[in-house]
């Protein structure tokens, strides 16, 4: 941020308006991100140090996440399931992803590259690791050093996996910030990642409690978390 | 769009107008630097004002030739790596290597913080790694040439001091490949 950039005083800094994780702007915008490339690197030609920061004065194009999310592939709320019920998000995961999976065939086929894969799982596997640890706390096939990371990757990979359908619909590059309220608000997956958090918090297995603390849910939705 | 390989592709133009002068050049940074408080949750914008942000006793201000001439890498904390090799961990001060040329994708995250917005980089890896921005400035003289090799760490929950030995080794790679401009990208 500007604020954190003011006190730490790097040498050359652009400051721009964009939201956090897309620091050159809009996506599949060329002529924006050069604008924004050039203008930081021009930075490197100014004599007037010892500290210059700058600003980018544009706001990204489609910035103003506009995009309508009405009519998502479920646009039903689903009703938050608590461990017991686990079977049954599972179920509405399933079927979520067998609606989304045309969006995200189309996703695959118009940007030839996907970075869901991470967890070293295909995504049904995935959905069934995770019902496993939402069931019972744990999952035999992942030794137990290895749970708060594989958990890690395995919702990482489930939410990229969704998120990169959505963004497929006609009309689906929405803003970051709808894409998750989507995600999190809106589905069963979202939903089951809501509901191992109290389960990682309450782990005696230090990994799974360190994500559950700190990269499982994003600060800005954990709202949604049960008090 | 794909990354190009642009960075082997001009090495030879770069190498054949190198001049002692350029490759004692010290490598010079420009970061680009994100969000409005404003546009941020209460949530978000006090966890990120509440960051130690130390003070440096020296301003390391230098200058260098002109852009045309510079030797571009990036610089990035999104968290990167090839597809295929190692994640990175829950907490991790290593760093990966991106050479210029890897086709983009190959090239996947695994930034341990949920709080930032994936969902530009999925469609677009230039939101985070823009390399072929840099390729296309280079192309049309902008920036001399693109380096051969790239790089990217992971921030989340560093204090500066914790990541400085992964900082002074990237520095050295970058000096080894001859950059005297470094893009740093944080997300």
């Amino acid at each position: 941020m500007r604020e954190n950039t003011e006190q730490i005083r790097p040498p050359r800094a652009l400051w721009v308006p964009f939201p956090l994780g897309r620091p050159f702007g809009a996506p599949h915008d060329a002529a924006f991100q050069r604008d924004v490339a050039r203008c930081a690197l021009t930075l490197l030609e100014r004599r007037d140090g010892p500290v210059i920061l700058e600003d980018f004065a544009r706001d990204a194009p489609g910035q103003d996440g506009e995009t309508d999310m009405e009519g998502m592939v479920c646009p039903v709320r689903l009703p938050r399931p608590d461990p017991m019920g686990q079977s049954t998000t599972i179920t509405d995961i399933k079927r979520e992803m067998a609606q989304l999976a045309p969006w995200r065939e189309r996703f695959l086929t118009a940007n030839g590259r996907t970075i869901v894969g991470i967890s070293g799982m295909a995504i049904e596997e995935a959905v069934a690791f995770l019902g496993t640890v939402l069931e019972t706390g744990r999952s035999d096939p992942v030794d137990d050093g290895d749970l708060g990371l594989a958990v890690r990757n395995t919702t990482e990979d489930l939410r990229n996996w969704y998120v990169e359908a959505a963004s497929a619909r006609p009309g689906g590059a929405a803003s970051g910030e709808l894409l998750a309220d989507w995600f999190w608000g809106e589905t069963a997956a979202g939903a089951l990642i809501l509901a191992l958090h109290p389960v990682a918090l309450a782990s005696e297995n230090s990994g799974f409690r360190h994500v559950g603390e700190r990269a499982l849910v994003p600060r800005a939705q954990q709202h949604r978390l049960a008090d | 769009m794909t990354s190009s390989d642009c960075g082997s592709r001009q090495r030879s133009k770069r190498s054949a107008r190198a001049t002692p002068v350029t490759r004692l050049a010290k490598t010079c940074s420009v970061g680009v630097i994100m969000v409005r408080l404003s546009d941020l949750t209460p949530e978000d914008a006090e966890h990120l004002l509440a960051k130690d942000c130390p003070r440096f006793a020296t301003e390391p201000f230098v200058t260098g030739p002109p852009l045309r001439e510079r030797r571009v890498a990036i610089v990035t904390t999104a968290g990167l790596h090839l597809a295929g090799h190692a994640t990175f961990e829950l907490r991790d001060t290593s760093y990966r290597v991106i050479p210029g040329g890897t086709p983009s994708d190959r090239i996947t995250m695994s930034h341990s913080s949920v709080n930032f917005d994936r969902s530009g980089f999925q469609q677009d890896i230039n939101i985070v790694f823009p390399i072929d921005r840099l390729c296309e400035l280079a192309e049309a003289g902008e920036i001399g040439t693109v380096a051969d090799f790239h790089y990217s760490l992971m921030g989340a929950g560093w204090e500066p001091h914790e990541i400085a030995d992964t900082a002074h080794q990237i520095a050295g790679l970058l000096k080894e490949d001859e950059v005297n401009a470094a893009l740093l990208v944080p997300v």
